[in-house]
């Protein structure tokens, strides 16, 4: 350990000699201290919280981000480059050691930028609350400077449902030769299916929509622990807008004396919260929800599966929260220096850092990434001539194979990723789980970093680290 | 033959049978991005290295002297042929540990200070942090960098950088030192102490492998050498066997009386024809006498802001105590620290021209009683006061043998 520790010491102090830490800090401090005197907000307290937490932990990412793989690529190619890896690795040091400490040094960097980075939002929200009135702050405590974690019902499995259906139905709907089409018959399950779903989501007026979730813990929950209700609706009517309509919403379990109603006038396509009681929630943790479309309405209101109801409490405080967020950034950072340095282990640097924040930007073009897999050709043929088309059609598809395939993993890798993004969380006070923590690390360094690192260290430990010309 | 040559050769330095490294059939084929070959550095290479030995390889700049090198620290990957160092792999972690290596340049990270260089070493060889203190504060005055030791080593001149360099390749105590272009970048002075020292080295027991394109360099110090050229081994072997030349014999005697002069000679010219016989005065080589200049120029001076001439040879390198100094070893150091005195007069006759024919003018001039010439750079006062130095600043790295 001793040799990896001198590694790790060496690129602390290369990064102090070369200045790199106090440029990095006072940049990530003054973009701290400096974006909420430019962003808009909402002019409500909530707004502007959220804003402020999502733009500079943005900006932190974002600079922190790149610096790692700067930093990453530099510090073991230009090594290399000017030969000084000569000198270390003559030395019994394994070459994996020198990849490990270097990853080390980089990781230790970020955890102290990040530190001082996250350090300064927490204190300059916390100096903003303070200057808000007591109501806006009990406002903020309940739904954004808090950890709060989510319950919804628990998603039915329509599956042998629609199996039983399509049993049914398609051989009086279905010819034959129709049913040898693998893609019509899969189109008819898809039908049945979204069937299934409507049934489940859609609420005609003068009727009502039971949930019943199960809310855990919820036995340690005192009288006034902090329960919201989130919910979301839609119209089946055609709007140009969010539209307002009467619903009539009790909680808790019917005729008994902790139930609550209420009717409240809210407006389609639009989160809305409000809190309930903790006692509304039975003793085995169930909490039953009903929504009642009246009759006067006059149209049927639509209640996503995925986010129609859903029930957010108090897991932890906000500080809390906020450290389980900075470290899944930081778990980000790993992979990105995991990126960097097993570029720089078979590449120069500059080919290094311009192929990661290459690799970078078309990761964040997810949008791209998506389209051209759902397409499955990279090439547009609007203003290809016939000839061209026809002499070209078999290397452009082998290039679409290979470049799909590439796309495809690259977008599988993105969506782990984008899963466990934490700023989303803690502008709107949800809590990241040490169960999700663990699952980012889990993902992001064992799995992704794992590959990544073993692809960079058998690279490095192989490669020859000099040439007849001394410089490499 | 030089003074350092000599002293090796009295030294009575006697390489073990134990091979240290071990060169098989080695080829280095240097290819293109496509995989197509480019240069073929080094052609079937055989050689053996053995324990306490000082081994050259010898040639012109691209003739595979640095390819070899870097082939046997596992830096460069052979094409053919087969390498073991220690009996394993170059490539072995662990044998690493045994071997110091000083590279054609410095490649020390330039923003570290002189202490913090040595130190970072001493930690990739595990070495406690007690140790590493004591042995980097031992090589800092060794090469005499002792005041400068907070200075980065960016800021240093090639030959500061060299000495830093020399320092970490014995931050380990080696068992085998490789040395590529040792003494490139220093001054005379420099390069004798780096010699002296790589002597001492040899000394302990020390193995050595030292590239060099100067002549002198390797002719100082080697036991053996290979000669590289494009490539190839040329020619191998001990110098001896290499310079010795069997057609001709140099007797040195003290200055002769001119009718013993005609009586030697007169001897002689019954066997040698006139034109083959050559009789001159012995004179110091350069390098001897230069450093005689500087010697008596630091006793009336000043200070300098650069490297000062090294001083007290790291204690840590002597593997036995210090208090076993052997006289053998002390009377060996006595003459390597005094070359003056003793060895000057032999080496220098190498350097002497060759006169045509014998001339009677010359040899009166030659035959008359002489001092100490007028332009030696070292009374006899001084030297013995540099012998003393020397033996100071060498004891304590040589105070005992090896085992």
């Amino acid at each position: 350990m001793q040799r990896t520790w001198a590694i790790i010491y060496l690129t602390w102090k290369a990064a102090l000699r070369y200045r790199l830490v106090w440029v990095l800090a006072v940049l990530l401090v003054l973009c701290v201290a400096g974006l909420p005197l430019i962003i808009k907000d909402d002019g409500t307290a909530r707004g502007l919280t959220q804003i402020l937490i999502t733009y500079t932990l943005s900006a932190i990412t974002a600079i922190l981000g790149l610096a790692t793989l700067w930093l990453s690529c530099g510090t073991l190619a230009r090594d290399v480059e000017e030969c000084q890896m000569q000198m270390v690795v003559t030395k019994p040091i394994a070459r994996w050691q020198v990849w490990l400490g270097k990853w080390l040094g980089i990781m230790g960097l970020n955890a102290a930028l990040l530190v001082l980075a996250g350090g300064t939002v927490y204190g300059l929200v916390l100096f903003r609350t303070a200057k808000l009135s007591e109501k806006q702050r009990e406002i903020l405590r309940r739904e954004v400077l808090i950890g709060r974690a989510s319950a919804k019902e628990k998603v039915r499995d329509l599956e042998p449902e629609v199996e039983k259906v399509f049993l049914k139905e398609a051989p009086q709907r279905l010819t034959p030769e129709q049913m040898q089409d693998k893609k019509l018959v899969e189109g008819f399950r898809a039908q049945i299916r979204e069937e299934f779903k409507a049934r489940s989501q859609i609420i005609r007026p003068g009727y009502m929509r039971e949930w019943k979730i199960n809310v855990p813990a919820a036995e340690n929950f005192a009288t006034n622990h902090i329960v919201v209700l989130r919910v979301k609706f839609m119209s089946t009517q055609i709007a140009s807008g969010p539209q307002p309509y009467l619903t009539i919403w009790e909680v808790g379990k019917p005729e008994s004396p902790n139930q609550v109603r209420g009717a409240k006038t809210l407006t389609t396509d639009t989160f809305h919260e409000f809190p309930i009681p903790a006692a509304a929630i039975e003793k085995d943790g169930t909490l039953t929800v009903r929504l009642t479309n009246p009759s006067q309405n006059n149209v049927a209101l639509l209640a996503p599966l995925e986010d129609g109801v859903e029930v957010l409490y108090r897991e932890s405080g906000f500080a809390l929260n906020f450290a389980r967020g900075l470290a899944i950034i930081f778990c980000w950072f790993g992979l990105l220096a995991a990126l960097g340095l097993t570029a720089a282990s078979f590449m120069s640097f500059s080919m290094a850092a311009f192929a990661c924040i290459g690799l970078l930007i078309v990761a964040m073009s997810g949008g791209m990434l998506k389209e051209v897999v759902k397409d499955r050709t990279i090439f547009t043929s609007a203003h290809n001539e016939a000839n061209t088309e026809t002499v070209w059609a078999p290397v452009k598809a082998v290039v679409d194979v290979l470049i799909i395939t590439v796309y495809r993993v690259m977008l599988q890798v993105i969506q782990a990723v984008e899963d466990y993004s934490p700023i989303e969380s803690l502008s709107s006070g949800r809590s990241i789980t040490w169960g999700q923590l663990a699952k980012a690390y889990g993902l992001m360094w064992l799995l992704f970093g794992g590959i990544c690192s073993t692809i960079g260290i058998i690279t490095f430990t192989q490669r020859e680290l000099a040439t007849a010309q001394s410089k490499v | 033959m030089t003074a350092i040559e000599t002293l090796n050769r009295e030294s009575g330095r006697q390489p073990s049978a134990e091979t240290v490294v071990s060169v098989r059939g080695l080829v280095k084929v240097f290819k293109d991005f496509w995989g197509r070959p480019k240069a073929r550095a080094v052609d079937n290479v055989s050689f053996d290295v053995r324990r306490g030995e000082i081994f050259g390889l010898l040639g012109p700049n691209g003739s595979g002297k640095s390819t070899t090198i870097k082939m046997l620290l596992g830096l460069l990957h052979p094409t053919k042929g087969h390498i073991e160092v220690f009996g394993k792999s170059p490539r072995d972690v662990l044998t690493k540990s045994r071997i110091g290596y000083l590279p054609e340049e410095s490649y020390l990270y330039r923003y570290l200070n002189c202490h913090e260089t040595l130190d970072f070493f001493g930690n990739l060889f595990e070495l406690p942090a007690a140790e590493r203190q004591k042995r980097a504060e031992q090589l800092l005055e060794m090469v005499g960098l002792s005041q400068t030791r907070t200075r980065v080593v960016g800021e240093f001149s090639k030959g500061m950088q060299r000495r830093i360099g020399l320092a970490q390749a014995l931050i380990n105590d080696p068992d085998l030192v490789i040395l590529d272009e040792p003494t490139a970048g220093l001054d005379p002075i420099g390069c004798r102490e780096v010699k002296d020292l790589i002597l001492a080295l040899a000394k302990r027991g020390k193995t050595v492998i030292l590239s060099s394109h100067l002549l002198a360099d390797v002719e100082d110090l080697c036991d053996r050498v290979v000669i590289y050229y494009g490539g190839k081994i040329q020619a191998d072997g001990t110098l001896k066997e290499l310079l010795t030349e069997r057609d001709s014999m140099r007797i040195t005697t003290p200055p002769l009386s001119r009718e013993t002069m005609q009586r030697v000679l007169e001897v002689i010219r019954k066997d040698v024809p006139e034109d083959k016989i050559h009789v001159d005065n012995p004179t110091q080589n350069l390098e001897s006498y230069f450093l005689g200049v500087v010697e008596r120029a630091r006793g009336k001076a000043a200070d300098t802001s650069g490297a000062t001439s090294g001083h007290h040879v790291a204690a840590y390198l002597q593997s036995g105590g210090e208090g076993k100094a052997t006289s053998q070893a002390n009377k060996m150091l006595d003459r390597l620290a005094a070359p003056q005195t003793t060895v000057a007069p032999s080496a220098s006759a190498e350097v002497a021209p060759a006169a045509p024919t014998v001339d009677v003018v010359k040899l009166s001039a030659l035959t008359q009683a002489q001092s100490a010439p007028q332009t030696a750079p070292a009374p006899a006062a001084e030297t013995k006061a540099d012998l003393g130095k020397a033996n100071e600043k060498l004891s304590g790295l040589l105070g005992g043998d090896k085992k």
